[in-house]
């Protein structure tokens, strides 16, 4: 049949898929009707299908179909338009060129030609990346800005099919080739990945035919995306050093994840930073950071970056200011020698500060105190220095700088001024030591002096006549020097200097020891009653200045009114404590104290009506005081009475109201005292000829002043007291500790002996230690009324007196054999004479203020008589 | 089911004949033997040129149906189911003609074969030669045209000289004229141009022929003769005519058999010399277009 003219209709198929060729059967005329249809492939003569309607209706057509082709695979449609024969399951023999001929009852036979070719659909496609890796449903990442290079490989398809990469349903690439070994292939470069690439579709599609859908292969892009953002959330404006701040920073847009740094300055700051990823592509570090000093100016950097992509990475900054306390040192001014500061030298301080912000205040400060301008002590406070003029050795300590600001104060480091000086005495007091002939006190001088005294000298002042002492007297450390001094006569008695002396110079003033007769020991002071209760009582003293002898307490408990002795109690060694119990409730007590050595006993400490019904402490107080006083002032009248006496060596005395009033009748005092009181007009010889072994002291010249109201006792030792100088305070003399003094004494004697052979050949005389010549050591009596006096002052509530009955007991417990009972005294009315009062009042006021103690003594002795 | 063995003897179409030229206005016959092999016909139609135009069908009533198409017109009742007869062919009468053969159910076999139909009209006058001169003398150059009759399709004009074809450097082609009548006949024109040379004097005569012919149905010529201007012969202009009546050719093979018949001319031998010339080539021709 190959007649050209006749139309051909071409008709694919799909290779297994039903295929449909068309044959309009549709007769030209209206009254016409089909009569036959045949089917031919090819040139083959027999038809492989036929559908005959000769004779019958349309639907009951008779059909045919070859086993040679088709067979039960074809079925012609006759009811379609057009009508059409439809074979199941192509196969790729089926393809030909098939004739269909129509007979017509009444119109010609119609003859078409149908070209049919069978389909066969490619392999599903594969896509490989560039190392020719199969990709399954992803691709691995891509990273923003990079290029994606995938190949997809279609294998078969009948024809060749079209591959095409497609994105998001648009067209990207149409480009693709057949290979001779019947694959199809497309290489798809796609440049420049984007962010909105993500989750995108990529699809490579291998179609060669619209018949049945396209076979596809389709991978989501999954793309690393750079970080787009990164903030450090607040940036104060300044910081405080030392203190712990929280920075959080977020990055956004990365995927996967930021990695967020710190950075400060060009240093990773690792460990104390948290790493918090969020929502959308999001993450946050939070740093917590002290900052530091030397960290002002620096940058706080926060970097984010997606470590898949090189360069990724993103930073803000933050340029930190750090405020803190400011940090100050000190500095002695770089001209000045600090280990060669003299007095009146002028030095300066430099002050540095580093600070932010800056101070507000700077201060100096001496030894934790405060400095202030001041020019004319010569303190000058200018920018960051201090200049010191003309210091002096006040000036010495310790300094410091402090700056202060809003976020503290800074204290310097202190730097120690040093000022050299001359040696001068540590103690600023005269020391007053009491010796017994033979006996060697240890004086020890200490000096303050920088450097410190590295010589010291002696000297011993008696009578305005100085006599340096022997070298081999002293010892000398470091500012330090002792003496070993024993005096063998009178004329050993007096006042001893020490000087030291350093690379600056010679101590100016001397350290002053007052060496004196041992004597009495002084009242005890401060004596205070407490603990008091219905039958009970505790008593607290002080004791005083020892006299140069060991000292002892004792305590007398006298019932009043009747004065019957009720207890007597006695201490060895301070502290002087008493305590007493089982007493008589509902009576009335006196309470008599005094201190005693080997010369006597001291005046007493009166406490009146100590009553142990209800408390009825010290309530005559003024007339204690008045007592006191009076009492005061007779025992003056009886010293110097007794020593006018003492030559008589009176053995019995007439007890007088005096008499009543004087302790030991053996004693130098007592005897002087009752002697100047009998004779009032012989105040001033008596010292003279004063006992056999008082004569042999080299004191004429004080024992030859003529009497005078304002001269000084004529006592043994009155120069020191006279030479005291009228700017001290505090006459009060030091004294050694009578602790210390009683240690000393116990077994004295060995003690003394020892001493006397190192001082053999000394210009003091030796020591002979007799008992008897114990006797011939006096203690100056107006001394210690003064003493006394002001330690009453101070105590209003304690009175010391006399009291006649103390005598006996003082003989009775006083066990030193040189002691002689000489009587026993009656009560005294003197205690409440006003006149005497009065009297005692005014010298004493008197005395305050005048050194003349001695002088004052003699008035008070002459109104008492 | 049927089953391919029962085919094993299938029908055939043992002959078709369409004549390759049919003259214009003349009946031409077309003849379709087939051999059924036993089998029952179903039908057999007459296509032309993909149309059908005739059909038998044995059990339709009539058996014999037409369909009108141009340039076939069918003689209903000098057709068969083997042969059909178109009346008078006009010039949309050739083409592609095809007869086909189906038998009837179950297998419906089909043969078919196709025979192309030309149809010429032939010239109404001989060729005349043109330009040509009583005398020439060796060295004279000749210049002659030949003109056609107007026909469908052009007539093939082909020179002679002595008898001989021309050499075909002397023979100069001009275009057909294609006639603006509606039948769009056509004359063709042929020159001939040479110098003469010794040679082509053949006893002092010069002898140019000019051969117009339409594939077999038509042959006609037309020969003129030239004397050398030599005294010793006295010159003789001769014209003569030959061809062959293109009388219907219905049946080459037949033709092959029988050669055209010859037409009594004139007493030179050369000129009986010359018939059978052509008449041996004629039937050369016949050899091979069959």
């Amino acid at each position: 049949m190959n007649d050209t003219r006749l139309p051909i209709t071409t008709v694919s198929g799909v290779l297994s898929k039903q295929a449909s060729l068309p044959c309009d059967i549709t007769p030209l005329e209206r009254d016409d009707a089909v009569y036959m249809v045949l089917w031919f492939k090819e040139d083959d003569n027999e038809p492989l299908y036929n559908f005959d309607v000769r004779g019958r209706q349309v639907a009951q057509a008779r059909l045919s179909s070859s086993d040679k082709y088709f067979g039960k695979r074809a079925f012609f449609r006759a009811t379609s338009h057009p009508a059409q024969l439809l074979v199941d399951d192509i196969k790729l023999s089926d393809e030909g060129m098939y004739r269909c001929r129509v007979d017509f009852r009444n119109s010609p036979t119609r003859n078409l030609k149908i070209n049919f070719t069978v389909i066969v659909p490619p392999d599903r496609p594969i896509i490989y990346d560039s190392r020719r890796r199969e990709k399954a449903n992803t691709v691995e990442p891509y990273s923003e800005g990079s290029d994606i290079a995938l190949i997809c490989e279609v294998k078969g398809g009948r024809p060749r099919p079209n591959v095409t990469w497609y994105l998001d349903n648009s067209v990207i690439d149409e480009s693709f080739e057949t290979r001779p070994d019947g694959t199809t292939v497309n290489h798809l470069s796609y440049p420049n990945i984007g962010r909105q690439h993500l989750d995108a579709r990529l699809m490579c599609v291998a179609s060669n035919t619209n018949l049945t859908p396209p076979n596809n292969k389709v991978v989501v892009l999954d793309v690393n995306l750079k970080p787009v953002a990164v903030h450090i959330m607040a940036k104060e404006k300044f910081v405080s050093a030392d203190k712990r701040y929280e920075i959080e920073c977020k990055s956004s847009g990365s995927r996967p994840e930021a990695a967020i740094s710190w950075w400060k300055g060009t240093r990773l700051l690792k460990r104390i930073t948290k790493n918090f990823s969020e929502t959308g592509n999001q993450s946050l570090s939070v740093i917590s950071y002290t900052p530091t000093v030397d960290d002002d100016g620096k940058y706080l950097t926060c970097r984010a970056e997606n470590p898949l992509i090189p360069d990724s990475a993103i930073e803000d900054k933050w340029r930190l200011v750090v405020h803190y306390m400011p940090i100050v040192t000190l500095k002695m001014g770089s001209s000045l020698n600090p280990d060669d500061i003299k007095e009146g030298d002028d030095i300066y301080f430099d002050c540095h500060i580093q600070s932010n912000p800056k101070p507000y205040k700077l201060a100096w400060y001496h030894d934790g105190n405060e400095l202030h301008h001041n020019v004319t002590a010569g303190i000058i406070l200018s920018d960051h220095s201090l200049a010191l003029q003309g210091v002096s050795r006040s000036l010495a300590g310790d300094y410091t700088c402090m700056a202060a600001n809003t976020e503290g104060r800074g204290t310097s480091n202190h730097v120690t001024l040093r000022v050299r000086y001359a040696p001068v005495c540590a103690v600023d007091r005269e020391e007053l030591l009491g010796a017994l002939k033979h006996e060697t006190l240890q004086l020890k001088c200490e000096v303050d002096a920088s450097p410190p005294a590295e010589s010291f000298h002696w000297t011993f002042n008696s009578s305005g006549e100085q006599t340096e002492l022997p070298s081999r007297l002293h010892s000398s450390e470091t500012g330090l020097s002792r003496l070993n001094y024993t005096p063998t006569s009178d004329l050993d008695y007096g006042t001893i200097s020490c000087w030291g002396r350093n690379a600056i110079g010679v101590q100016k003033s001397p350290c002053v020891f007052q060496v004196v007769a041992a004597g009495r020991p002084f009242a005890l002071q401060n004596c205070s009653v407490s603990n008091q209760s219905a039958d009970s009582l505790h008593i607290e003293c002080i004791e005083g200045f020892d006299g140069g002898l060991p000292q002892m307490f004792l305590l007398e408990l006298v019932e009043v009114p009747v004065l019957r002795l009720v207890r007597n109690l006695s201490l060895q060694h301070p502290p002087v404590q008493f305590f007493i119990d089982n007493l008589e409730p509902g009576s009335s007590y006196r309470i008599i104290l005094f201190a005693a050595n080997a010369k006597g006993r001291s005046e007493p400490v009166i406490i009146d009506d100590i009553t142990f019904k209800g408390v009825a402490k010290y309530t005559a107080a003024l007339t204690l005081t008045v007592a006191l006083l009076f009492a005061v002032v007779c025992i003056v009248l009886a010293t110097i009475y007794r020593r006018h006496a003492s030559k008589n060596t009176t053995k019995k005395l007439k007890p007088t109201k005096t008499a009543q009033l004087t302790s030991t009748p053996d004693c130098q005092l007592d005897s002087s005292m009752h002697h100047q009181t009998h004779d009032p007009n012989g105040i001033q010889t008596p010292l003279v000829d004063s006992g056999g072994g008082m004569g042999r002291r080299g004191s004429p010249t004080m024992g030859g002043e003529p009497p005078d109201g304002d001269e000084t006792d004529p006592d043994v030792i009155p120069n020191q007291y006279e030479r005291r100088p009228p700017k001290t305070t505090l006459p009060t003399p030091l004294f050694r500790s009578p602790s210390a003094r009683l240690i000393h004494r116990n077994g004295g004697e060995h003690l003394l002996h020892e001493e006397e052979r190192h001082c053999d050949g000394s210009s003091l005389a030796s020591l002979t230690g007799s008992n008897t010549e114990v006797h011939h050591y006096s203690f100056k009596p107006s001394k210690q009324i003064s003493y006394a006096t002001l330690g009453r002052a101070n105590n209003s509530s304690v009175t010391s007196t006399l009291s006649p009955l103390s005598q006996q007991a003082s003989t009775a417990t006083l066990p030193l054999p040189s002691m002689s009972v000489t009587g026993v005294g009656a009560v005294g009315s003197l205690l409440s004479s006003p006149a005497s009062q009065s009297l005692v009042t005014s010298t004493l006021n008197e005395y305050r203020f005048r050194p003349e103690v001695v002088t004052t003594s003699n008035r008070i002795q002459e109104s008492c008589i | 089911m049927r089953h391919v063995s029962e085919y094993a003897l299938a029908i055939k179409l043992t002959e078709l004949r369409v004549p390759q030229h049919a003259i214009r206005g003349k009946d031409v016959r077309l003849e379709c033997h087939y051999d059924m092999e036993g089998e029952a016909l179903y039908s057999v139609k007459w296509y032309k040129d993909g149309s059908e135009f005739y059909r038998y069908v044995p059990r339709d009533d009539p058996p014999q149906q037409t369909f009108p198409t141009e340039g076939a017109t069918v003689n209903v009742q000098n057709s068969t189911n083997s042969h059909v007869t178109l009346e008078s062919i006009n010039m949309l009468s050739g083409g592609k003609y095809r007869c086909e053969v189906s038998a009837e159910a179950p297998s419906f076999q089909t043969v078919a074969e196709n025979g192309d139909m030309m149809v010429v009209v032939l010239p109404e006058s001989d060729p005349v030669i043109t330009g040509g001169k009583p005398r020439y003398q060796i060295g004279d150059h000749v210049r002659v045209n030949c003109t056609s009759a107007r026909s469908k399709p052009a007539v093939q004009l082909t020179w002679y000289i002595n008898s001989e074809l021309a050499d075909p450097s002397y023979v100069r082609q001009y275009p057909t004229i294609v006639s603006i009548t509606p039948d769009h006949l056509e004359t063709a024109i042929l020159g001939l141009e040479f110098r003469i040379k010794p040679k082509h004097f053949r006893r002092g005569d010069l002898k140019l022929k000019c051969l117009a012919t339409i594939s077999t149905v038509y042959w006609k010529s037309n020969e003129e003769s030239m004397e050398s201007d030599k005294p010793q012969k006295a010159p003789i202009l001769e014209s003569r005519k030959s061809g062959l009546s293109s009388i219907s050719r219905a049946d080459r093979v037949q033709a092959s058999n029988r050669g055209p018949p010859l037409q009594a001319s004139n007493k030179t031998l050369l000129t009986m010399l010359c018939v059978l010339y052509v008449v041996l080539n004629a039937v050369q021709t016949c050899l091979f277009v069959r």
